[in-house]
């Protein structure tokens, strides 16, 4: 996507029928428990309806020639035996007599031999396994079964394999990886018994959509288990199969066990060797998980059936030996390289590492052995989705030097549909599998929707998501001349682009399109109430429908950009972003404050676990930067800067003025200074930073080296790197004779090369103490100036050693910079930059045209800044090259006719986009707002300002919609796009119940929550009424909310002198992530509802005088 | 009853600050199996021997230990028994002298030799082997200890000498091969003899009967109708081999059904014999005990195994436990398949 939105050609070459890899496999993502497949699917629709991507499904590249810039690649292509008419109706399948392991299923689901491996699947047509098929040549016994099944006729067996020649300037090798074959680990039992998993083949059975409608059984029987162990490193760490670190299952099984323990199973061990929560929010999802699941250090000695259970045996540290049943084990096994990665090394001609992966550069992590050919994600070594993400920006950065010529082709849009006239208004309710259609009766709501005015066709879908489904769509509307349409799935913030661009393809405009949340916040949340859920989905999708009858269209604005790209900061992250994007063709200024670039980089020796000389490294990127056009402002910082996305100003302190459209913030972080153990006092007490470049000049012969000073404490997490770091200079002070003890809690030699580090460190001599990791260092190792005191968890036995020096092993802390604040950028829990997406945008601010590289966004090693350096590169090509950009129409419109120019709503703006002087002019600037609609809630005069797309009448219908029956039983609440509509999304992700009572109208921002539309709201004799919205500080327009805050004392004063209950109007903040606060408010609510008396609640229109009228 | 565990994490961690050292140093079996599953790599039963060597240096080693080699120095056996008394088992056969010259020297060991129950098996090997036409002989009362208790004793110094003097006996009998009846004495042969200079070939009894057979020396042909389960020798399968031709020569006798025990080939369970525990009881339940449960658990009828001591182990076991199971050695299996 990176690479097609900046105007390349792409050719997409996946071996499996669909594009997705594992992650569409996967039910959700650790640690912001997003579901998998809803984030990931909105993108493959993206890359299939993007006219600059061409995939090719079922290929292989079989050969390539040419050279960099100039490649001609050969890509064999077996054929689908399906084409493109294909309905996905599934008849097919229906007909099809053979039954095969479903590979996407890991095996423990069934597909047949015609088969689409998920309803996302893209591209769209089912596929024939022509291995397994009845009909595979000679054919002496035609099957048939299919075809004459197949109503549009779609199915061809005499398809052919295709070979594809392609002209490319570049290659990018994204091939994954593999799982290792767990039965290879004869102490483990796997594949004897059918209880014990692995932890994909958990992972599909956790998935509402897999094989077991998302239920855990015991495969053995069928019932539910009750005491479920996980084992990590099945295969990884094990000098027998897989000697590096797996990466991903440490976090993936904590997430899986959580899983567990939220689906009522309350008895979930995991044994582990070391926790690898390496990552940012990691340990914080870690200790989260230590309240329900129990983790023990071990690894099984064996694990066999005994009766109706698995029986582990296993010591624990103290070395007793325990036996313990489960009815359920999983195992975490390892990463291996893809199948056939071999081969096409050979056919790419590139090199592998001893490993198998992709051999890569250590300090050019997506660079391989052939000039031209990059690598990305688990192909080159195991990683998880985030770095993975990274590393396909940075490859397509990289890749974008050797293009020529750019073209941005057009979707084929469909001539513009008349939409004029009566609302026609199509339905479609997506059964998503059984994660609506299990709890929701949809054939009743349907039925209902037929009843509504201008209603005028409702389809229930499977999936409405899917490819089939979307064109589906688009079909209805041309062929039922709709021209408005309601799609009642899941949540707008995930779906919502997807659909209007469906619209937008069949030729209707796309803001004439509203999604109704039935499975965030109705099937998922009220599981076991489904009439009520039917009822609430009903009342949703009769909101959605009658607020689409009032939008109009509208056309997205376009901005010119300034096509020019600023990097704050020149360390290796900076250097790494400044030299790519300046490769791509853009002007770029790269700024550093200090005198010369580097930054922390100049202040290592050599960096771990690659052990390559920091100078080397240094050199490489000086001259990367130096060969391009880069302009290069040392001894310079950055005073100021104003503008948005495409347009911004930055005034330097040499005042010089620099106009950018993007900016890169790679600032980086600085070493943790400790205050513990004396240092700074004591001059035995050294940092891992003081004695870099010093090994030989260093006093003493014996060393404590202690891991995790200020990092990992109940306010921070761990800073990833430091654990290699201390691996490597255990190993340098041990070569030079020194006699090294290491004191740790976990080990976290995550990356490759590492663990062998840490294999090494132990060869060498070098001792390794466990301490409690439920302790601080300072409370668990103590140095009276010639020894350290400390209990050894192996011998529990309480131990005194002679030390000379003590090396504080420190991690890095985030900076305070006030461009930050002028930026408005959030900050994570540790005050690092917040990227826009954990998973999906890791280099990406939140704040558009501003993207974060290297250790400003989090702790993280020097290879992983260049990644991430680069990965912005790309990310601001893709907004820079086309010169322009779009923007949502949202934006207020004044009736200057209505108007008295009393300037209120400039004084509220919380971006100074209105301008004027009182009584005389104001003007909005289109590009300088954001959309909150806090102006609109702060005027008074009627029909003065509107806010499309949220106007009074559209919210106001909604209210009437909501509260049309038993109004006194409803809760109405108001949540804000960003933060509160999300934490809800976010209840319904984790599955947490509340009453049914809800009935959530969406707006940007609370602020656009007017004091009109309050007193409408409770005209209507609701139970209560909640304004929800993000956290004070949190707030995406900076500090709209405070007048939500503000406007709501007001509101609560005004019905309490009309003697309505204030309590029954709320005001609550809630996080994107804070899904549990959401739920247990509305129960909160639901409760107070309850308490008060039906004649109060009716009586409230009449206390607070009448109806509010409705303007038109 | 309680079950013997050894930490050996905790053995490591120990020697590595120099602490001193649990007892179960002396209770490893040196069986091996779990380095079979150490993700790390390590050398756990060397780096036991090595403790043991430090421990006997410090006359830390037990009593009984100590007696053991006190026992070989004097009598060339560790278990009490007379020299003279060493080729009682063989009467009668008329089996070659080896010092006289003979193409291939049969090792008999301690084991065997001293213990009657075991006579049996050694004379159907050396039957066998005559039957074969092979060139055999052995040293009878001048044969000593292959060393192995020496070994595990951790006294290197005397274990020098003994293997020293034990191969200039070898050579001088110009053999070609040296075949054992132990696998342990093989096992002694083919790695701290090889260093120390012995040329001849080393084999287990059931590699080179394999080989007879494979050449048509021996020909299997007697129906035993039975259902087995093999119990493999951790000196067969997790030291060098892998118990194959163990396997291979029992289902070469016609009629037998193998049924293997949950634990088998390399994953084997000790009959915790190994490491001189043979001399020192079990606190609780044996690792015999364990393996003949195993054993009974498949529902055949004959055990089969071809080690003296995993043979003494599980016949004991057998007993105490009341188990009807017969043991029997290979070569005493093999012999009936030849009748």
């Amino acid at each position: 996507m990176d690479l097609a939105e900046s105007g390349v050609e792409v050719v997409l070459v996946e071996k499996s029928p669909s594009i997705g890899g594992k992650m569409a496999a996967l039910d959700k993502n650790f640690p912001t428990m997003d579901c998998s497949i809803c984030i990931e699917a909105p993108k493959m629709s993206d890359v299939i309806h993007n006219p600059n991507i061409k995939v090719h499904s079922l290929s292989e590249v079989t050969k390539i020639e040419g050279k960099e810039g100039d490649f001609e690649v050969t890509i064999y292509q077996k054929p689908r035996f399906v084409d493109d008419s294909c309905t996905r109706c599934d008849l097919c399948v229906q007909a099809c007599p053979q039954i095969l392991k479903n590979e996407f299923d890991a095996g423990i689901g069934a597909r047949k031999a015609i088969y689409t491996p998920f309803p996302q699947a893209e591209p769209g047509p089912y596929v024939i396994d022509i291995d397994s098929c009845l009909n595979e040549p000679p054919n002496y016994l035609p099957c048939g079964r299919c075809t004459d099944a197949c109503g549009p006729g779609a199915i061809d067996f005499n398809m052919k394999p295709k070979l594809i020649k392609e002209k490319v300037v570049s290659v990018i090798v994204a091939t994954g990886f593999d799982l290792f074959n767990a039965s290879l680990l004869n102490e483990f039992g796997y594949s004897k018994d059918p209880d014990i998993l692995t932890s994909y083949e958990l992972e599909r059975m956790i998935n509402a959509a897999g094989p077991t409608d998302g239920e855990i059984i015991k495969p053995s029987n069928g019932q539910h288990p009750e005491k479920v162990l996980f084992v990590l490193c099945a295969g990884s760490r094990d000098a027998r199969f897989v000697p590096y670190c797996s990466r991903t299952c440490c976090m993936y099984s904590i997430k899986e066990a959580s899983q567990l323990v939220d689906h009522g199973i309350k008895n979930v061990s995991v044994l582990y060797m070391d926790i690898r929560a390496y990552g940012k929010g990691f340990d914080e999802f870690y200790s989260r998980s230590q309240r329900d699941v129990r983790y023990i250090r071990s690894r099984p000695a064996s694990v066999r059936r005994k009766g109706d259970s698995i029986e582990v045996r296993y010591a624990k540290e103290d070395g007793s030996v325990t036996k313990e049943d489960y009815d359920l084990v999983v195992l975490a096994t390892a990463s291996i390289p893809s199948k056939g990665t071999d081969k096409l090394a050979g056919i790419l001609g590139l090199e592998l590492s001893e490993d198998g992966f992709f051999k890569n550069k250590q300090d050019d992590p997506v660079s391989t052995s052939r000039e031209g050919i990059f690598v990305a994600g688990c192909a080159s070594g195991p990683k998880d989705i985030p770095d993975s993400v990274t590393e396909a920006s940075a490859a397509s950065a990289r890749a974008q030097k050797y293009v020529k010529n750019r073209e941005w082709i057009a979707e084929p849009k469909a001539p513009p549909l008349d939409m004029s006239g009566d609302p026609k208004v199509g339905v479609f309710l997506c059964d998503c599998g059984s994660n609506i259609a299990g709890v929701v009766d949809v054939k009743r709501v349907a039925e209902e929707m037929k009843k509504v005015p201008n209603v005028v066709y409702v389809e229930e879908n499977k999936f409405t998501c899917s490819g089939s489904s979307q064109d589906a769509i688009a079909a209805k509307i041309k062929e039922k001349g709709l021209n408005r349409v309601v799609v009642g799935a899941c949540s707008p913030k995930t779906h919502g682009v997807t659909f209007q661009r469906v619209c937008s393809r069949a030729g209707l405009n796309p803001y004439l399109f509203e999604m109704a949340n039935v499975r965030n916040m109705d099937s998922w949340v009220h599981k076991k109430e489904k009439d009520k859920a039917t009822e609430k989905a009903t009342d949703l999708v009769k909101m959605a429908v009658a607020k689409v009858k009032l939008l109009s269209p509208m056309d997205d604005i376009e901005f010119p950009v300034i096509k020019t790209g600023v990097i704050i900061g020149g360390g290796p992250a900076g250097m790494a972003s400044a030299a790519a994007l300046s490769n791509i063709g853009l002007e770029v200024h790269l700024i550093e404050e200090k005198g010369e670039l580097g930054g922390l980089l100049n202040s290592l020796d050599r960096v771990a676990p690659s052990n390559i000389e920091a100078a080397e490294i240094f050199k490489k990127l000086k001259k990367g930067v130096e060969e391009s056009n880069v302009r290069i402002h040392t001894s310079t910082k950055v005073k100021e800067i104003t503008g948005f996305v495409g347009n911004f100003s930055l005034k330097l302190s040499n005042n010089e003025n620099i106009e950018a459209g993007a900016i890169v913030i790679a600032t980086g972080a600085d070493p943790y200074s400790p205050t513990e153990f004396n240092y700074g006092k004591d001059e035995k007490i050294l940092t891992s930073n003081d004695i870099e470049k010093k090994y030989s000049r260093l006093e003493g012969e014996r060393f404590a080296l202690i891991s995790c000073v200020g990092s990992r404490t109940r306010e921070k997490g761990c800073s990833r790197f430091c654990c290699s770091t201390m691996l490597q200079q255990a190993i340098d002070l041990r070569e030079k004779g020194k006699i090294v003890r290491v004191f740790y809690k976990d080990v976290r030699a995550y990356e490759r090369n590492a663990e062998e580090l840490y294999k090494k460190a132990g060869e060498k001599g070098v001792q390794f103490y466990r301490y409690d990791s439920e302790k601080l260092p300072q409370e668990a190792i103590f140095f009276d100036g010639n020894s350290v005191t400390f209990v050894d968890e192996l011998t529990s036995a309480k131990l005194k050693a002679p030390v000379d020096r003590v090396v504080l092993n420190v991690g890095l802390m985030p900076k305070d910079q006030e461009i930050f604040t002028q930026l408005k950028l959030s900050r994570d829990n540790e005050g690092f930059l917040l990227e826009s997406h954990p998973k999906l945008g890791p280099v990406e601010a939140a704040v558009q045209g501003i993207f974060l590289a290297g250790t400003v966004q989090g702790p993280k090693d020097v290879k992983e800044s260049i990644s991430q350096g680069y990965a912005t590169a790309s990310k601001a090509a893709k907004l820079l090259m086309g010169g322009k950009i779009s923007k949502e129409p949202i934006i207020p419109q004044i009736n200057t006719n209505k108007c008295v120019k009393c300037l209120k709503c400039a004084e509220v703006c919380p971006y100074g986009a209105i301008k004027g002087e009182r009584g005389k002019w104001i003007n909005l600037v289109p590009a300088a707002c954001m959309g909150c609609g806090n102006c609109v809630a702060e005027c008074n005069i009627e029909g003065a300002i509107t806010m499309p797309n949220f106007t009074d009448e559209q919210i106001m219908t909604q209210i009437d919609q909501a509260t049309a029956e038993k109004a006194e039983e409803k809760l109405l609440v108001f949540a804000c796009n960003w933060c509160s509509y999300a934490g809800a999304d976010q209840a319904g992700i984790s599955k947490i119940q509340y009453p049914p009572s809800a009935r959530v109208i969406r707006t940007m921002c609370s602020s656009r929550i007017s004091q009109k539309l309050v007193m409408y709201a409770f005209s209507k004799n609701p139970g209560a009424v909640l304004v929800t919205g993000c956290h004070i500080n949190d707030c995406h327009y900076i500090d709209a909310n405070v007048h939500t805050e503000k406007r709501m004392e007001r509101w609560k004063r005004f019905i309490s002198a009309k003697n309505v209950n204030p309590d029954r109007l709320q005001l609550w903040w809630v996080s994107a992530a804070e899904g549990n606060r959401f739920a247990s408010k509305i129960k909160e609510m639901d409760a107070l509802i309850k308490s008060l008396s039906k004649e109060e609640i009716l009586s409230t229109s009449e206390k607070i005088g009448g109806v509010v009228k409705r303007s038109k | 009853m309680g079950e013997e565990t050894i930490d050996t994490r905790n053995i490591l961690r120990r020697a590595q600050i120099g602490a001193e050292l649990p007892d179960s140093v002396w209770k490893c079996s040196t069986c091996r199996l779990c380095e079979e599953s150490c993700p790390r790599d390590v050398d756990i039963v060397n780096v036991v021997l090595g403790l043991r060597e430090l421990e006997f240096q410090d006359r830390k080693a037990p009593e009984r230990i100590e007696k053991l080699v006190w026992d070989i120095y004097e009598d060339g056996n560790p278990w009490g028994g007379k020299k003279g008394d060493r080729n009682k088992w063989a009467e009668g056969l008329e089996i070659k002298d080896a010092s006289k010259g003979v193409e291939t020297l049969l090792f008999v060991g301690c084991d065997g030799a001293y213990n009657k129950e075991l006579h049996k098996s050694l004379r159907s090997l050396a039957e066998i082997l005559k039957k074969s036409g092979t060139d055999f002989g052995f040293l009878g009362n001048e044969e000593s200890c292959c060393g192995e208790p020496v070994r595990d004793a951790g006294e290197t110094g005397y274990l020098d000498e003994l293997v020293e003097k034990n191969i200039s006996q070898f050579e001088s009998t110009k053999a070609r091969t040296l075949v054992t009846f132990s696998p342990h004495c093989s096992n002694m042969f083919s790695t701290i003899y090889k260093k120390k200079g012995l040329k001849m070939k080393v084999m287990h009894y059931s590699e080179y009967l394999n080989e007879l057979v494979r050449d048509g020396k021996i020909t299997i042909n007697s129906e035993i109708k039975k259902k087995i389960t093999i119990h493999d020798p951790c000196y067969l399968s997790r030291y060098g081999g892998d118990s194959k031709e163990l396997r291979e020569l029992v289902v070469k006798v016609p009629g037998t059904e193998i049924v293997e025990m949950e634990n088998s080939g390399k994953n084997s369970l000790c009959c915790g014999g190994g490491g001189d525990r043979i001399f020192m009881d079990f606190e609780g339940k044996r690792l015999s005990d364990f393996r003949m449960e195993q054993a009974k658990n498949t529902g055949a009828e004959v055990v089969i195994t071809a080690c003296p001591i995993c043979n003494m182990n599980l016949s004991d076991s057998r007993k105490v436990n009341g188990i009807k199971m017969e043991i029997m050695e290979l070569s005493e299996f093999l012999k009936g398949g030849t009748e």
